[in-house]
């Protein structure tokens, strides 16, 4: 009975209130469907780009050429190639990857919004809900489940868990080259899951880093580096990139999550610039996890969701998302634990989001027959200095990835840059709706 | 007796010997090219000064990556003249005049001074830097004498898009195609630019 009401509360959520800018309620049979192919980039770091590697194209892609130059029309024989490990650029391959994903999007806007439709097959015969979780092995809580690309995964000492995701960024003409080159020029040597990653002390040290707190690399944009290679460590100061900033020199970057925003009607909301930054405000996640006890911070309320945690045997077969305003409680250590309960590692919630990092409040996933088909809505003319605001007349250029059978970081299928127009010519031009 | 009367005299001979001497020359002048780019220029007598620094047992080598002279015959291999020495008579001469180290493959004389100056550059990418300058400045006709644009069949995709570009933006073979054979080197900064008229 509880989980009824669980599920129809999530239903209810599913189907969203009756108002104009929601985008279940778009007709889409009204809106041209566009083929956009999505491949298997392995390691195709903007250094190695720009290598002799990237045989006779090195100096056409230093001088800004488009990646589709050469390559439109080639994304299934490279995602093939590169998927295989049969390629430099894949020194880690996932067994039984696919190379490609044909993307079907489409695009419509109204006076207010901008409303986006995916759909795409996935590899498995489920939906990519799940998420890593904290599993009690019967003294203590330890991380379970992780990306297919990790070692521990790849070695089989771990499981391959990870949510399946839908990712758009977007520049409207500011961020030089990315109308050519796209996604590729965020994706560096130095960042996760790519060559020539340094230490964790190493990124610590950096003055860069150091002043972002940060102890990882994820996407930059070369204008944020002192040098031409654009390398991780050679960071400019923090007043030049708030300059580029404030001259509209970033990248949106927006991405639906299977299990850490689906769940509640929500998309993320993130910008690239000298790192990956979240807007202002707070995204729809955060971590589960109480640093000063080593367990969770929360665990499911049994009385909404029929029970304190869930098995491995749950996954995959149920929804697993923890969320804070609707099915969580804070942890209690004394609830009688068995070895192999599991609790997911981040607390997700609707209600907590704010801001900037809010603005994706309208987007929804439906997982059906093998295939995800995630609706969008985004508001137009947004003026926050975290994002691209888009507007009736403006042409933009977007670069979609997806993470597809529990995957992060390179573990992406991603398209080549192309243009959208909302009541402007462009590659794909957005349907006025009436 | 004068030369001319000696000459009126033996002229059958004379015009035996003009004829073998005008045979000769009419066959030296016909074998001239072929006799210097398949038994002269060969690429043994191109080693002699320039093995050493051709070749580096660490990275990809002539021999094990030859460039094909035929391609449906994989254990042919273009010799050093097909790719360096331009085609014809005259440019023939730059195969001797070069021997003498007077020239390049171009017939240019060398700029020592200029050469020498600004910054110290390894010499094997000094070569090569020469060498690309002039392929660039000659629209890469050495390529051109065996691959003819309208003719060559691509293997992939991006072949027909990348050759569809090129020619749409007048580049030359030697623009995409460097870093063949050889030991590599980088392509320096600012290769490859064509003067404008505000060069000056």
């Amino acid at each position: 009975m509880k989980r009824t009401a669980f599920i129809l509360s999530l239903a209810a959520l599913a189907a969203g209130p009756a108002f104009a800018g929601d985008p279940v309620s778009v007709d889409w049979s009204s809106v041209p469907v566009n083929n956009v192919a999505m491949f298997w980039p392995g390691q195709s770091t903007y250094q190695w780009l720009r290598s002799p590697a990237h045989k006779r194209a090195d100096l056409q892609t230093k001088e800004g050429q488009a990646c589709v130059a050469c390559h439109k029309g080639e994304e299934a024989e490279m995602g093939k190639k590169l998927v295989s490990g049969d390629h430099a650029l894949e020194p880690m391959p996932v067994e039984g990857k696919n190379g490609l994903i044909d993307l079907k999007f489409q695009v419509a806007y109204d006076k207010e919004d901008a409303y986006f439709r995916f759909q795409w097959k996935t590899l498995n015969d489920y939906a990519g809900t799940a998420h890593p979780y904290y599993r009690f092995d019967g003294k203590e809580w330890k991380a379970y489940g992780y990306p297919k690309l990790d070692a521990v995964v790849q070695d089989g000492e771990q499981p391959g868990i990870y949510e399946d995701r839908m990712s758009m960024m977007i520049d409207d003409g500011k961020v030089p080259d990315y109308a050519n080159q796209g996604c590729w020029l965020t994706c560096h040597d130095g960042e996760r899951d790519s060559p020539d990653r340094p230490t964790k002390a190493d990124v610590q040290a950096n003055p860069l880093f150091k002043a972002l707190k940060k102890s990882d690399v994820r996407k930059y944009l070369p204008s944020t580096r002192t040098d031409a290679e654009a390398s991780w460590d050679k960071g400019k100061s923090m007043e030049e990139i708030a300059k580029i900033k404030a001259a509209g020199g970033f990248l949106d970057l927006m991405q639906w999550r299977g299990h850490r925003s689906n769940p509640v009607g929500m998309s993320d909301d993130f910008y690239v610039l000298e790192y990956r930054n979240s807007d202002a405000g707070k995204n729809p996640f955060s971590s589960n996890s109480n640093k000063e006890t080593h367990t969770p911070k929360y665990m499911f309320d049994e009385k909404v969701f029929g029970k304190k945690s869930v098995t491995e045997d749950d996954i995959r077969k149920m929804e697993t998302t923890l969320i804070r305003e609707t099915n969580a409680v804070p942890f209690d250590p004394n609830a009688g634990w068995k070895e192999g309960d599991m609790i997911p590692k981040y607390i997700v919630s609707r209600e907590d989001s704010k801001g900037s990092a809010k603005d994706n409040d309208r987007s929804k996933g439906v997982w059906k027959d093998g295939v995800w088909t995630v609706v969008w809505a985004r508001k137009l003319g947004l003026t926050n200095p975290d994002d691209k605001a888009l507007n009736i007349g403006g042409v933009y250029s977007f670069g979609f990835a997806t993470h597809d059978d529990n995957i992060t970081t390179r573990g992406h299928h991603v398209s080549f840059p192309l243009t959208i127009g909302f009541g402007a010519k462009a590659d794909i031009e957005a349907t006025m709706l009436k | 007796m004068d030369i001319f009367n000696f000459l009126f005299k033996y002229r059958k001979v004379v015009n035996v010997a003009l004829g073998v001497v005008a045979l000769l020359l009419v066959g030296w002048v016909i074998a001239y090219e072929p006799v210097t780019r398949n038994l002269v220029a060969q690429d043994a007598l191109c080693n002699y000064c320039h093995l050493s620094s051709e070749f580096n047992s660490d990275v990809r080598l002539s021999a094990t990556r030859p460039h094909l002279a035929e391609p449906d015959d994989k254990t042919s291999q273009a010799a050093c003249v097909d790719c360096h020495l331009p085609e014809g008579w005259w440019n023939t001469t730059y195969a001797y005049t070069h021997f003498l180290s007077f020239t390049d493959l171009f017939g240019h004389m060398r700029d020592r001074d200029a050469e020498r100056a600004g910054d110290w550059i390894p010499p094997r990418a000094a070569t090569a830097y020469r060498v690309r300058d002039r392929m660039f400045e000659y629209d890469s006709v050495t390529c051109r004498t065996c691959h003819i644009e309208a003719e060559i069949k691509f293997k992939r995709e991006r072949g027909v898009n990348a050759h569809k570009l090129a020619l749409k933006e007048e580049k030359t073979c030697i623009e995409c195609h460097n870093n063949l054979v050889h030991r590599p080197v980088d392509v320096r900064d600012n290769a490859f630019k064509k003067a404008s008229p505000s060069d000056g």
